[in-house]
């Protein structure tokens, strides 16, 4: 069956003070797709993500998205204000409850791990328990697509691994598409139907396994030759 | 209790009720600067009210709403403190300038502008507080979740369908239109400071947004209430005695934060 198109960037530019920040950038996602974009700090990859969003708008080119797609995003990072007291409770449930059933909004606290940190006021949180109420928050508004921007920024690699197997249960269970930017060449998602290298232009892009040997990808990112990428397998253990 | 008193304790509680309250999103949106510039701009506004011989509060007002409708258009993406200060001093120094030409037709106190005078305020002048004052309340309680998500993160805020520019817009003009209408009490100098201050103590006694509000109008109350009645048993302008109280207020919550951490 033919999957539903989501979006369609259509040779997107984006300049700022006469200077590309992107230029030609062209791709789709469909709904179900997670695509991964990766690149150096720089790159354009959060700009990418405020394009899609709508935050800023394209110099040249079109984004077409479906009517009326919600997109849930979480920032690269929030700069958060100790001066507003807020509870994770309270910052969880400015949207999401109107909109998901007792038993989701549960089920989601509980796959995001932020059910024993409720009452804790946001501005205490540790970065990896922030990183995971602002998932907990996309998930919560039932976006259609989720936007990720540096998920597991500051994460240890047990952490980084836990944030991995928790898309990969969203993915099955709530079948969310999911655009995912990462500044981290090495890790990828075995999982993404699509990897993106950006650098102001996209230089190369396909399956994982592909990138991985991609002659364009290694001339770009690697350093003496090195596997320049690995990929994050999610595995469920038998019993 | 001098029935005066009464009077204006009741003008400044009126006035600190909503006063407060934008002191916290002043707070939460890190534009403590915000204040201090329209106060500065409304020396203009004072000026020109004299010179064109129009209603001062009103002429306050207006230079006001211009100072924060320049401040929106010329800044795309976020207020910018450089901006505020830019044109903060740009505003008070042409007021500043055009005083040696209104000052030798004029009967008016500027000092009592700059450091308030409760003795100024009239009984129309309270009407327009009560009425400002409710408007701001409904306003905040309107978009009060907007205001709170814009606060923790505009990105969040924009991406969830929040009218970033719109909210900015309403909350410089409401702000701006406050401070104008609170000018007459509290004064230029010091107007800013009572946007801050009581908020600055609520948020060291508060453990939610919701309580931070109250306890922010609460302060304020008995800033104003303690400064008022010190002004009129001792003589002094009442800008500085309110802005001491809440001051006093603002150590007594310190010590409130250390003894409970």
């Amino acid at each position: 069956m033919k999957k539903k198109l989501f979006l369609n960037c259509n040779n997107i530019s984006y300049k700022r003070n006469n200077n590309f920040i992107l230029s030609d950038i062209s791709f789709k996602l469909h709904a179900g797709e997670i695509i991964t974009i990766i690149g150096p700090n720089g790159g354009g990859k959060s700009t990418l993500a405020k394009l899609i969003i709508g935050i800023i708008h394209p110099s040249h080119g079109r984004i077409i998205k479906k009517n009326d797609l919600k997109i849930g995003y979480m920032p690269q990072s929030i700069n958060l204000n100790i001066l507003v007291p807020i509870t994770v409770k309270k910052f969880l449930s400015f949207y999401g409850n109107e909109i998901f059933s007792a038993d989701n909004i549960e089920k989601i606290l509980e796959i995001s791990s932020v059910n024993n940190i409720l009452h804790k006021q946001i501005y205490c949180l540790s970065g990896g328990e922030l990183q995971r109420v602002l998932f907990a928050r996309v998930l919560l508004r039932d976006p259609e697509l989720m936007i990720l921007d540096e998920p597991v920024q500051g994460l240890d690699v047990s952490g980084q691994k836990k944030f991995y197997s928790m898309i990969d249960q969203i993915r099955s269970e709530f079948k969310k598409s999911v655009i995912m930017i990462s500044h981290d060449l090495h890790t990828v998602m075995s999982s993404s139907d699509n990897v993106m290298c950006l650098n102001k232009k996209v230089h190369c892009s396909g399956m994982p396994k592909e990138i991985k040997s991609d002659k364009l990808y290694q001339n770009l990112f690697s350093t003496a030759g090195t596997e320049v990428i690995s990929t994050y397998t999610h595995t469920h253990q038998k019993k | 209790m001098n029935e005066f008193l009464i009077y204006s304790i009741i003008a400044g509680v009126v006035i600190v009720s909503s006063l407060c309250p934008l002191g916290c999103i002043v707070l939460w949106r890190r534009i403590p600067y915000f204040g201090d510039a329209i106060a500065h701009s409304s020396i203009l506004g004072i000026v020109l009210g004299l010179m064109l011989n129009i209603n001062i509060t009103i002429a306050i007002i207006l230079v006001s709403m211009v100072f924060a409708i320049l401040l929106i258009l010329l800044h795309k993406e976020a207020i910018s403190d450089i901006l505020i200060v830019i044109f903060s001093y740009g505003f008070l120094s042409l007021g500043l300038f055009m005083i040696p030409f209104i000052i030798s037709n004029t009967q008016v106190d500027i000092f009592s502008y700059l450091f308030g005078d409760i003795l100024l305020v009239d009984d129309a002048e309270i009407k327009l507080s009560l009425i400002c004052s409710i408007f701001v309340l409904l306003w905040i309680f309107f978009r009060w979740k907007k205001l709170l998500l814009i606060s923790i993160n505009e990105d969040l805020a924009v991406v969830e369908g929040i009218n970033l520019k719109r909210i900015n817009l309403e909350f410089m003009l409401i702000t701006a239109f406050m401070i104008a209408v609170s000018i007459k009490i509290v004064g230029v100098m010091l107007i800013a400071a009572m946007l801050i201050i009581p908020s600055t103590a609520a948020r060291n006694l508060s453990t939610s947004p919701v309580q931070m509000l109250f306890f922010s109008i609460a302060i304020g109350i008995m800033a104003v209430s303690v400064g008022i009645i010190s002004s009129y048993m001792i003589d002094s302008p009442s800008g500085p005695s309110i802005i001491l109280s809440s001051l006093m207020l603002y150590v007594l919550s310190l010590i409130f934060k250390s003894k409970r951490a």
